[in-house]
């Protein structure tokens, strides 16, 4: 009997096992992205949809596209670059030829300075952009009329409000 | 345990001559180690450590028991390594809740501890966590932080088997409750030496596999 019990004894220690993870998945905030929502030239406190509008960023390939980015929106999100401290992306508006219209591409760019901040064990650190400026390259035919930051200097902290407006 | 077993015959058999007989119990100091840790700290690299546990019997069920471990552990998240170094000491109470046959001394332990621990963290590396469409920017240089500690408590649940004359095998699980800690700047405690992983409501559980020789001091 006594020796049932010490191999039972036994068998427990070795059965317990160490084998546990921990499984969390990453459900804070990450880096921000730029928030652009679109306003009408005419009614500046009016959005206004940008139809058929295409994104791209310069020295990465293919078109940007996420949930934000549809055939027709007036509010999107775009990536910032976090390898630089500055950020050139090219909004174009996708011509149609029943409409007789062309693409029209204009250039926006933007610097900032960054700082990481640790975010979870699961999420590791993101970054924070500061003191952005944004500029709009001037062309002979600039579908975007003016823009504007909704703050000066610019903080790009989260996601929650627009960060630049567009008239259009 | 034949010894043993030879006592309880020779028990049985001055019955009749006696009405009783005590049997005394053994008490001392036992100490020992952890086995599983010298395995990981010959044979990988991002996880080395030491415990050295002991306890001694104060009363016919209470002991007195410690830990005292070193750890040097390396852990790889999905985007940032960080290593954890430091030491840290445990001390408590372990309750033997098995009624033994006379003269085994095997523990189903209950108990609790009061844990310290001091440490450093060195971030190895880091990716920042962005959208994918964006080139990854990866940090090399080291941040450390240093100077950290934690206090937490344990509960002990635990087995402790005399498989050799004096020689104990042991294995607990422990849940483990952070009291208080010095936190880093941008970095948070995730691992605590002698705590484990630590999880977002600042608890945790641990395990330890130990060998222990008990010295006899003296029958009571």
């Amino acid at each position: 009997m006594k020796h049932v019990f010490k191999i039972c004894m036994i068998c427990l220690l070795v059965l317990v096992n160490t084998g546990c993870e921990q499984d969390e998945i990453c459900l804070e905030d990450i880096t921000p992205k730029l928030v652009i929502r679109f306003y009408n030239q005419n009614i500046p406190d009016e959005l206004k949809s940008v139809l058929r509008l295409k994104v791209n960023i310069e020295g990465i390939e293919g078109d940007y596209t996420n949930e934000t980015i549809s055939s027709f929106t007036d509010s999107i999100a775009i990536p910032l670059m976090v390898t630089e401290n500055k950020t050139q992306f090219i909004l174009t508006l996708t011509g149609d030829e029943s409409e007789g219209t062309q693409d029209n591409l204009d250039t926006l760019s933007l610097v900032y300075t960054q700082e990481d901040i640790f975010v979870s064990r699961s999420c590791g650190y993101k970054t924070i952009y500061h003191d952005a400026r944004v500029i709009l390259t001037e062309d002979d035919d600039n579908w975007i009329k003016f823009m504007e930051p909704t703050a000066d200097p610019l903080e790009i902290i989260d996601e929650n409000l627009a960060h630049v407006k567009i008239y259009h | 345990m034949f010894l043993l077993a030879g006592i309880t015959v020779s028990a049985q058999k001055t019955v009749s001559a006696k009405d009783t007989v005590a049997y005394k119990d053994r008490y001392g100091l036992r100490v020992g180690l952890d086995v599983v840790l010298p395995f990981y700290t010959f044979f990988t690299d991002d996880n080395k450590g030491f415990e050295i546990v002991g306890d001694f019997r104060f009363t016919d069920r209470f002991y007195l028991a410690s830990e005292l471990g070193y750890r040097d552990y390396t852990d790889q998240e999905d985007f940032y390594r960080f290593t954890t170094k430091g030491q840290y000491v445990k001390i408590g109470v372990d309750y033997n809740a098995y009624k033994n046959w006379i003269g085994m001394e095997n523990m189903i332990v209950v108990g609790f501890r009061y844990a310290f621990s001091t440490y450093d963290y060195k971030v190895n590396e880091y990716n920042i966590n962005a959208d994918p469409f964006v080139p990854v920017r990866t940090e090399t240089d080291a941040l450390s932080y240093d100077n950290l500690n934690s206090q937490w408590i344990e509960l002990v649940l635990g087995l402790k088997v005399e498989v050799l004359h004096n020689v104990f095998l042991g294995v607990s699980f422990r849940g483990n409750a952070l009291i208080s800690s010095k936190e880093p700047d941008n970095f948070m405690n995730l691992y605590v030496p002698g705590f484990g992983d630590v999880s977002f409501n600042n608890r945790g559980f641990s395990f330890n596999y130990t060998l222990s020789y008990l010295i006899p001091i003296y029958r009571k």
